[in-house]
């Protein structure tokens, strides 16, 4: 078995609308797939469809190695977040768990307390769903979507809502889950910068399309960190950047400049800047590739 | 299948509805009995208040016809369960937590988390109707238990009981009817996705609002076929509640015992086949 799930010519179509056009995504076993697409491009509905909630209007997909009918075997391998956590809100996030681990069978004795330690949680006891923040619905989502150690585990924007310190803490559980217990995962999210950070794999989708899927390398190869200038006199920056050797630079507008190589010579540029008299009013290296890569891909700036 | 109906009856002790409706059945057993009373006080006072108007269709509204019997003589148990239980308040219950209880999972979206797992959605409505069927049952025998104390505590050594089968025999049907009311409100739940509009549903049907549309098919029929005996009514289930009395003949009870089951069977099939071929929101 090459491949985890595949889907061949997976297709979702509303009326005359089709949210999903013949799709085909391929995903091995411990991957973390990064589906990208703005709102609205048919994110979710690949995901419903993969995780069985809606049926597909054409095309079907294979998991561990099977199809149709037979695939459906497995349905019970697959963890699933779609959009918001469901959740009850008037129970205990491990009553939550519980009702879970009581369709699917789990009696494993500590699961609820493991769960809810893996996405941080161990501390809220009895406190009501309905009083969680959002960030904590999230991480109860994700805890759910965890119960019965699934294969493949389904993420639909599991960031939403969380701070920066929780969205740290959650991909650093998923890259744990997924090195330590082999889980397969399929994330989508729009802020591809954080998506970057953990997908080994990407998928990108627009309007329905997938327009393409690429490894983690190969997307690196594509693109390309850079540092960017920030300056009172660009002219003369670079008049200064061309002594010190730098030819792949592009001004972007009045005061920025981007520089494509000898990124760690960030001190260097500046001292010379300097020393001839040209001020620097910041300097970083930035990584959006993989959203401008995205950006490039699709068309200009949407809202991804 | 097994898990699921397991994970539903966790769910049906630890849901606040499920104790908020048993609540409701002891308050409205105690008001009903409390209001029974306070009918035959003023019939001793005025002996005419107790003779309604008879009409040949039953009117809209929720209310218990006392027994003028009642106001000098004793007063049977089964008599004042049977009396209680036909005046729909049960019923209507049995509607608003069979709605709530449908619809909850689909409402907070926790449908997501375990139908992708069941291939064979089907298999929810089964389970959530084995939960609905269990929280009836419980609420029937509050309902009795607290309408016999009540009038216990009210009429003291004027209230007797009879006869023992008779009430089991009611009681039986009458859960067989209120289930497949409960089915059929489930039923509207998950095709409609609402709960307002399921509990709507079940307190107009209860109050006697459908009795209009009874009547009209009642005439069609009629219009049609001159000879024929035909009451749609009788096959209907919120008419055959509040018909089958403790006094009713054999062929009647069997008649509302099919009725329940034929009801609470294709309202369930219906909300599988419904559940199976919808996607997921």
């Amino acid at each position: 078995m090459e491949y985890l799930l595949t889907t061949n010519s997976l297709t979702k179509q509303y009326g005359r609308h089709k949210a999903v056009n013949a799709v085909n995504i391929h995903i091995r076993q411990g991957d973390i797939y990064g589906l990208i697409g703005r709102n609205g491009a048919g994110k979710t509905t690949i995901l419903k469809m993969i995780s069985g909630l809606a049926a597909p209007t054409e095309g079907d997909f294979s998991l561990f190695g099977k199809t149709g009918k037979d695939a459906y075997e497995y349905m019970s391998r697959i963890g699933t977040l779609i959009e918001a956590p469901g959740i009850y809100p008037n129970m205990s996030a491990a009553e939550n768990l519980k009702l879970k681990c009581l369709a699917v069978g789990v009696r494993k004795k500590g699961t609820i307390e493991e769960l809810l330690k893996t996405v941080g949680l161990e501390n809220v006891e009895k406190k009501k769903v309905k009083k969680f923040s959002l960030g904590m619905k999230q991480r109860l989502g994700i805890a759910l979507a965890l119960v019965g150690d699934p294969d493949l585990v389904i993420l639909d924007e599991p960031i939403n809502g969380l701070d920066p310190q929780g969205i740290a803490e959650v991909r650093e559980t998923l890259q744990k889950l997924n090195k330590e217990k082999n889980i397969t995962f399929i994330i989508s999210s729009h802020i591809l910068e954080e998506l970057s950070k953990m997908a080994t794999n990407y998928g990108i989708i627009h309007n329905g399309i997938l327009l393409q899927e690429m490894t983690r390398e190969e997307l690196l190869a594509k693109c390309s960190e850079r540092i960017e200038l920030k300056t009172d006199d660009t002219r003369k920056a670079c008049t200064v950047l061309e002594d010190m050797g730098i030819e792949k630079y592009k001004v972007v507008d009045a005061d920025t400049i981007q520089i494509f190589e000898r990124l760690n010579d960030g001190g260097d540029i500046t001292m010379r800047l300097a020393e001839n008299g040209v001020k620097t009013m910041g300097i970083t290296v930035k990584n959006e590739a993989l959203e401008d890569y995205y950006l490039n891909l699709t068309g200009g700036i949407v809202n991804v | 299948m097994f898990n699921l109906i397991k994970m539903d009856m966790h769910r049906l002790f630890r849901s606040t509805s499920t104790w908020i409706t048993l609540l409701l059945v002891v308050i409205l057993a105690v008001f009903s009995v409390v209001m029974t009373n306070v009918d035959i006080k003023m019939a001793e006072d005025d002996p005419s208040s107790l003779i309604t108007e008879t009409t040949e269709e039953p009117q809209p509204g929720i209310y218990v016809e006392a027994n003028p019997e009642w106001v000098k003589g004793n007063i049977e148990i089964g008599d004042i369960i049977s009396t209680e239980m036909r005046s729909g308040l049960l019923a209507i219950l049995s509607a608003v937590f069979a709605a709530i209880f449908a619809n909850a999972e689909q409402k907070n979206g926790y449908i997501k988390n375990i139908a992708g797992q069941f291939p064979r959605r089907g298999s929810l409505i089964i389970s959530k109707f084995v939960a609905i069927a269990i929280q009836i049952f419980l609420m029937m025998i509050l309902f009795t238990v607290v309408t016999v104390i009540t009038c216990f505590i009210l009429w003291g050594d004027r209230f007797y009981l009879d006869s023992f089968t008779p009430i089991l025999k009611f009681l039986g049907t009458q859960y067989l009817l209120h289930l497949g009311f409960a089915a059929l409100i489930m039923f509207f739940s998950i095709l409609t996705r609402s709960t307002a509009f399921s509990m709507t549903a079940g307190i107009l049907v209860c109050a006697g609002f459908a009795v209009p549309i009874y009547s009209i098919i009642n005439k069609l029929v009629t219009d049609i076929k001159p000879n024929l005996n035909f009451n749609i009514g009788d096959y209907m289930i919120d008419r055959n509640i509040s018909q089958i009395s403790l006094a009713a003949t054999s062929d009647i009870m069997i008649r509302g015992i099919f009725v329940g089951i034929i009801f609470a069977a294709v309202s369930v099939l219906l909300a599988m086949f419904t559940i199976q071929k919808r996607d997921v929101r």
